[in-house]
C-alpha cells in the first residue's frame, strides 16, 4: 500500500468524506438487513414449525366414532396401511377461565398410551391427575390466567365442575386460539365419569405406513379404516382430514408472512441499488477531474474501474459488518414474537448462526453496491482526459433540450424560484434516480398502508357473517318458538332467530366418505348473516337443496364450481346439494361450513319447527354489552332447564379475525417504516450532493447579490419540488402495488383477494413524510453552502 | 500488446524511417504533426480550433507556444499529449502514432513517454506529495515496487521540495505544488515534458523559479513544450511558435 498510491487514494476516499461513506454504507446495509432478516425469519419460523410438528408424531386425520376403547385402536393398527393409531375423547364444553366463558374442546387422553399428536409441557405439571386440567397456552391470546387458577367446566348437560389448571401445554396439531377463538383443554380419560360422560374414546386418529403427505392416499386409507370400524361393530359419524397432511396447520400464516416480508426485502434491495447508484454517480462526478489527472499520468479505464469498484465493495463489506448482527437479532426477535403463545405458538429453535444466511448477506453486500455503482463507474471512468479537465466555468449543456427551454417560457415564475426548478432538471439522470427511489418508496409505503386498509375492509365485510350480537348453540334441537319466546324475556334482547345446524360427510365421486361438513340453516331471507361472497349468489327464499360453501372447499377441490353438485351423507343417508355461491373464509378450516335454507334442512333432518342455534339481536351492540348479555342469556336458559353448549358474541368472533391479520399488519407497518427510512436517506443524499456540485455556482450567486436566506430557500424549494413531483407519481404507482399485495396476502390468509381499499390517509402521511424529509435533508447542506466564503467557493475545484 | 498499438508501432517504424531523412547529423525528430485539424461541435455551432497544423520538433528543444486566448495553443499541446484527438491529420510522438491509439492504450503510453504539467497543478488532493509523484509509476507499473519511493524522492529533491514529501497538497504553496506536479511528470523519466500555462497561476518570482526548472530539464536532455502568455519567458526559450486562429503563424526556430 505504501508504494501503491492508487490504493491510498481508495482508502482516503473511504475515510475522507465520512458523510458520504455513511450514506452509502447505510444504503447498502438497509438492503442487507432487510434480506437477511426476512430470509432468516422465514427459515426460523418454517424450520421451527416443521421440526416441531414432525417431532409430535402428527396425524392428519380424525375419525369421529361411537364410544370405543383400546380394543378398536388395536384392530385399526392391524390394518396393513396403518402405521400407528390412537384414541381420545373430545367433548365440546364451555370453560370459564380468567373470569370469562369461552367455547372449548376438552380432550381426554390416556397419558400412558399416547402415541400420536404429542403435546409438550410448557409449564406446571406435564401430566394431570384425574379432575385436573392442562390448558393449551395459545389460550393466552384470549385471556390471562395462571397455573393454579380454578377453571369451571360446563358440560353439554349444563352441569358445572371446578377443575384446577395444573399446567400449560403446546399442542401443535390443534386449532390455536388465535384461529378458533376457543380454548383447548386436556384431562385424563378417567375424569370423564366424574363429568357425567363415559371414560371412552370417541375420536380415532392414525398415521399411514406410506405417503403420509398424500391427501388422496390418506382419503383412501380413511375409507378403509372407517369400513373396518363399522364392520367391527362401532358407528362412524364423520371424519376430518387436514387439507395439507403432514404440514403444520399454522404454516399458511407463515407463507403469508413470507410473501409480505419478501416484498419488503425486494423493495429495500431495489431502493438500495438506486441509492448506491445516486451516491456513486455524485462521487464520480465530483472526481471527474481526478479521473482525468490519473488518466493523464497513465491510468487506463480498467485501472480506474477496478479502483472504484474496490471502493464500492469495501462499502459493501462495511455494510455487511453493520447489518449482519442486527439482522440476526431482528429475525430472532420477530420470530419470538410470531412464535409466541399469543400468536402461532411455535416450538422455536434456539438462536443459531445460519451460514447460508450469512453467505446470502455477504453476497448481497457485494452485489448490491456493484450493481448500483457499475453504470456510474463505467460511464465516469470512460471520460476522456480532455473532457475531465477542461471544465472551468459554470456553463454546461443545460438548455439543450425542449424541457429545459420550456422552463425559459415560464415567465410567471420569477427569479430564484425558477433557479430551483431549473436546478431540479439540470442533472436529469440523478433526478430520475432520486425520483425513482422516492416514487418506489412512496408507492410501496402507500401500497402497504392500503393493504392495511384493505385488511380492515375485508374483516368488516367478513364480519357481515355475524350480524347478530349473541349466538347460542344447543346440544340438541329445541322447538324454535319456545326458545325464541324464552330469550325475548331477557331484558336487552331485541330480536331472535332460530337456526338449524347439521353435520355430515362429503361423499366423493367414488362413493367414499370424505371430510366433515357442517351446514348452518338460517330462515330464508335472514338478515342476520351475509357472508362475503366471492362467487355466485346468496340463498334465495325459494331455494331448496341449494348450498353456499366456504372458499376453502373449492381451494382443496378446484374442480368444483358454482352450479356443481356435492353429495353429503347425513344421518346415514346421502343428499345432493347444488352449489349456488361461495363465501370467503378467514384462516384454516378443519371442518367445512356451508349455508342452506332452513325449511329444506329441517325436512332432511326431520326437525321441522326446531332449532339448534339462536341468533340474537340485543338493544346495544358494543362488545361489553354483548358479553354481559351472553352471560345473562346463558343463565336464563339454565334456569329454564334448557341446556346450552356454547354462547358467543359477534364481537369476540370478529376479534379473532382481526387478530389474525394483526401479524401481517405488524409486518406491513415495519415495512412501511423501513421504506420511508430508505426514501429519506435517498433524498438527503441527493440534496447534499446537489449542493456540493454547485458550490462554485452558489459563490457566483452570492457575488451577484443573493443573500444567505435566499440561497437556503432556493435549495429547500428544490428539495420540496422533488418531493412533490415524486409524491404525485407515487400516489398513482401505489395503486397497482397495493392491489397486487392484497391479492397475494388474501390468497394465503382468506382464500381469496382482499377487498381493496386505497388509503387516502396513507397518501397524505407519505406527503407529510417527504415534505419533512425534503426540508430536513435540504436545510443542512443549504446552511453549509451559504456559510462558505465567496473566495473559497469560487476557487473550489 | 493491443492490435491497434501494434499497427501504430508498425506504421511508425515504417514512416519514421522515411521521416527522419538525414538522420546522421540532426537529433531525432521527436514530434511530428501532419495537417492536424481539430473541430469542436457544440450547440452554439462548429468551432475549428486547429486548422491544418504542421509541426516537427526534435529532441532537446525548449519550445514556447504563444498566442491570444482561443488561438488554439492548448488544443495544440493536447494533440501532442493525446489528451485530445485530431478530427483529421496525424500526430506522431516519439515514433508512436498517437492519433491512432485508443484511450486506454494512450493512457499507458502517455504515462511512460510523456510528462504533463497543468496550469492548476492538478494534484490528487487526498494523496501526499510523494504519493502523487509515485502515481505514474503505479499506473504504468514501471520500476520495482520497493524502488518507487526512492525514485520519487529523487525527483522531489531535484525540484527542491523533498521536505514537503509527506504533506497534502493543500498544506503547501502554489509554487511548491507546481514543482511537485513537475516531479510527477518526470516520475517515469519520459523524454518529453508538456506544460500548459505552468506559471499562469503563480506570482512572478515563483514563475521564474519554475521556468528555471524547465530550463534545467532541457539542459539535462529533456524536450519541453510550454504554452505561455508570458512574453518574457517566450523570448528566453530556443524556439517560439506563435498560434493564431488555429494556425502556426510564426515559428522562429525554423
Amino acid at each position: 500500500m505504501r508504494n501503491r498510491p492508487r490504493w491510498s487514494k481508495v482508502l482516503s476516499d473511504l475515510s475522507g468524506n465520512k458523510t458520504r461513506t455513511l450514506l452509502v454504507v447505510l444504503s447498502i446495509a438497509v438492503g442487507v438487513f432487510a434480506v437477511g432478516m426476512v430470509a432468516d425469519t422465514y427459515l426460523i419460523l418454517i424450520n421451527s414449525s416443521n421440526t416441531g410438528y414432525a417431532r409430535i408424531n402428527p396425524s392428519s386425520v380424525f375419525i369421529i366414532v361411537s364410544d370405543f376403547d383400546q380394543e378398536l385402536v388395536e384392530i385399526v393398527k392391524k390394518l396393513p396401511q396403518v402405521a400407528e393409531a390412537d384414541g381420545r375423547r373430545v367433548t365440546t364444553i364451555r370453560l370459564n377461565l380468567g373470569g370469562n366463558w369461552y367455547a372449548s374442546q376438552l380432550s381426554g387422553r390416556d397419558f400412558d398410551e399416547w402415541r400420536l399428536n404429542q403435546i409438550d409441557s410448557t409449564g406446571g405439571l406435564p401430566v394431570p391427575d384425574d379432575r385436573q386440567l392442562l390448558i393449551d397456552q395459545t389460550a393466552y391470546f384470549l385471556t390471562d390466567f395462571d397455573i393454579g387458577d380454578m377453571a369451571i367446566v360446563e358440560m353439554p348437560d349444563g352441569r358445572r365442575y371446578e377443575m384446577p389448571v395444573v399446567g400449560t401445554v403446546r399442542d401443535l396439531n390443534s386449532n390455536p386460539s388465535i384461529n378458533s377463538g376457543a380454548i383447548n383443554a386436556y384431562t385424563t380419560l378417567e375424569t370423564f365419569p366424574w363429568l357425567g360422560e363415559p371414560a371412552a374414546n370417541n375420536r380415532l386418529t392414525f398415521t399411514t405406513v406410506e405417503k403420509q403427505t398424500d391427501y388422496d392416499h390418506i382419503l383412501d386409507v380413511t375409507a378403509r379404516v372407517k369400513d373396518k370400524i363399522e364392520k367391527s361393530g362401532w358407528q362412524v359419524f364423520g371424519s376430518i382430514i387436514f387439507p395439507e397432511p403432514g404440514v403444520s396447520p399454522v404454516n399458511f400464516i407463515i407463507e403469508a408472512l413470507r410473501f409480505v416480508l419478501g416484498v419488503m426485502a425486494v423493495a429495500s434491495l431495489i431502493l438500495s441499488v438506486f441509492l448506491v447508484f445516486n451516491t456513486m454517480s455524485a462521487l464520480i462526478v465530483a472526481q471527474v477531474k481526478q479521473i482525468g489527472i490519473m488518466k493523464s499520468v497513465g491510468a487506463s479505464t480498467l485501472d480506474l474501474m477496478i479502483m472504484y469498484l474496490v471502493l464500492v465493495v469495501t462499502y459493501g463489506i462495511l455494510a455487511f459488518a453493520i447489518a449482519v448482527g442486527p439482522a440476526a437479532w431482528a429475525a430472532y426477535s420477530f420470530s419470538q414474537f410470531i412464535g409466541s403463545p399469543r400468536m402461532l405458538d411455535l416450538d422455536l429453535l434456539s438462536f443459531q448462526n445460519r451460514p447460508s444466511i450469512i453467505a446470502l448477506e455477504l453476497f448481497i453486500s457485494i452485489i448490491v453496491p456493484i450493481l448500483g455503482a457499475l453504470p456510474a463507474v463505467y460511464s465516469g471512468t470512460k471520460t476522456s482526459v480532455h473532457e475531465a479537465i477542461s471544465t472551468h466555468g459554470l456553463a454546461d449543456n443545460f438548455g439543450s433540450n425542449a424541457l429545459d427551454r420550456l422552463l425559459g417560457h415560464a415567465r410567471s415564475i420569477t427569479g430564484p424560484w425558477i433557479l430551483s426548478m431549473g436546478n431540479v432538471l439540470r442533472n436529469k439522470r440523478r433526478v430520475i434516480l432520486t425520483l425513482g427511489t422516492l416514487i418506489l418508496g412512496g408507492g410501496v409505503f402507500i401500497g402497504v398502508i392500503s393493504v392495511k386498509a384493505s385488511a380492515d375492509k375485508t374483516v368488516a365485510e367478513l364480519g357481515q357473517a355475524y350480524r347478530f350480537d349473541v349466538e347460542v348453540q344447543f346440544p340438541r334441537p329445541y322447538r324454535t318458538e319456545q326458545i325464541v319466546q324464552d330469550v325475548l324475556q331477557v331484558p336487552g334482547v331485541e330480536a331472535a332467530e332460530g337456526w338449524l345446524s347439521i353435520g355430515g360427510s362429503l361423499v366423493n365421486k367414488s362413493g367414499e366418505d370424505g371430510n366433515t361438513m357442517q351446514i348452518l340453516a338460517p330462515p330464508p331471507g335472514t338478515i342476520l348473516t351475509r357472508p362475503k361472497l366471492v362467487e355466485g349468489r346468496w340463498l334465495l327464499p325459494e331455494d331448496e337443496n341449494a348450498i353456499v360453501v366456504d372458499s376453502s372447499l373449492l381451494r382443496e377441490d378446484p374442480s368444483l364450481s358454482v352450479g356443481d353438485s356435492i353429495r353429503l351423507k347425513i344421518n346415514g343417508r346421502e343428499y345432493d346439494w347444488t352449489i349456488v355461491g361461495v363465501y370467503q373464509f378467514l384462516g384454516i378450516n378443519f371442518v367445512y361450513v356451508g349455508y342452506a335454507n332452513y325449511p329444506y334442512v329441517a325436512e332432511v333432518v326431520g326437525d321441522p319447527g326446531q332449532s339448534r342455534r339462536l341468533q340474537i339481536v340485543t338493544t346495544r351492540h358494543d362488545p361489553d354489552f354483548q358479553a354481559e348479555m351472553a352471560e345473562r342469556i346463558s343463565e336464563h336458559f339454565k334456569e329454564k332447564g334448557i341446556r346450552v353448549s356454547a354462547v358467543d358474541t359477534s364481537s369476540a368472533l370478529k376479534n379473532v379475525q382481526v387478530e389474525q391479520f394483526n401479524i401481517v399488519v405488524v409486518v406491513l407497518i415495519m415495512m412501511a417504516l423501513l421504506i420511508s427510512l430508505v426514501g429519506g436517506l435517498g433524498l438527503a443524499g441527493t440534496m447534499s450532493m446537489s449542493v456540493l456540485e454547485r458550490t462554485r455556482e452558489i459563490g457566483v450567486m452570492r457575488v451577484v447579490g443573493a443573500e444567505d436566506g435566499m440561497l437556503v430557500r432556493i435549495i429547500i424549494v428544490e428539495g420540496l419540488l422533488m418531493a412533490l413531483l415524486s409524491w404525485v407519481a407515487a400516489i398513482v404507482f401505489a395503486w397497482p402495488i397495493g392491489v397486487l399485495m392484497s391479492r397475494f396476502i388474501g390468497r394465503d390468509l382468506v382464500n381469496g383477494p382482499l377487498s381493496y381499499a386505497y388509503s387516502i390517509p396513507g397518501a397524505v402521511l407519505w406527503l407529510l413524510l417527504v415534505i419533512l424529509t425534503a426540508i430536513l435533508a435540504s436545510y443542512m447542506p443549504a446552511r453549509r453552502a451559504s456559510n462558505l466564503a465567496v473566495r473559497d467557493v469560487l476557487a473550489y475545484e | 500488446m493491443f492490435l491497434k498499438q501494434k499497427r501504430a508501432m508498425h506504421k511508425s517504424r515504417k514512416d519514421l524511417h522515411h521521416s527522419n531523412g538525414d538522420a546522421t547529423s540532426d537529433p531525432p525528430r521527436l514530434i511530428d504533426l501532419r495537417q492536424v485539424v481539430k473541430t469542436y461541435r457544440n450547440p452554439a455551432g462548429d468551432f475549428t480550433a486547429l486548422d491544418g497544423v504542421n509541426l516537427t520538433a526534435r529532441s532537446g528543444e525548449f519550445v514556447a507556444i504563444v498566442g491570444k486566448s482561443g488561438s488554439g495553443k492548448s488544443t495544440l499541446i493536447n494533440m501532442i499529449s493525446g489528451i485530445d484527438h485530431p478530427t483529421s491529420g496525424e500526430v506522431w510522438v516519439n515514433g508512436m502514432a498517437v492519433h491512432a491509439l485508443g484511450q486506454s492504450e494512450m493512457a499507458k503510453w502517455r504515462g511512460r513517454n510523456l510528462g504533463v504539467v497543468f496550469q492548476f497543478f492538478q494534484l490528487l488532493p487526498t494523496l501526499t506529495v510523494i504519493q502523487n509523484v509515485m502515481l505514474p509509476m503505479d499506473f504504468c507499473n514501471t520500476y520495482p515496487v520497493r524502488e518507487r519511493r526512492e525514485r520519487a524522492m529523487h525527483w522531489l529533491e531535484h525540484l527542491e521540495v523533498s521536505d514537503q514529501a509527506n504533506k497534502l497538497p493543500s498544506a503547501i504553496s502554489g509554487g511548491q505544488q507546481q514543482r511537485v506536479a513537475i516531479a510527477r511528470s518526470l516520475a517515469n523519466d519520459p523524454p518529453i515534458v508538456l506544460a500548459d500555462e505552468p506559471t499562469g497561476n503563480l506570482d512572478s518570482a515563483t514563475a521564474e523559479v519554475i521556468f528555471q526548472m524547465f530550463s534545467r530539464l532541457v539542459q539535462e536532455g529533456k524536450t519541453v513544450f510550454m504554452v505561455t502568455h508570458d512574453e518574457d519567458m517566450a523570448s528566453r526559450v530556443n524556439r517560439t511558435l506563435t498560434v493564431s486562429d488555429g494556425r502556426i503563424v510564426n515559428d522562429n526556430g525554423h
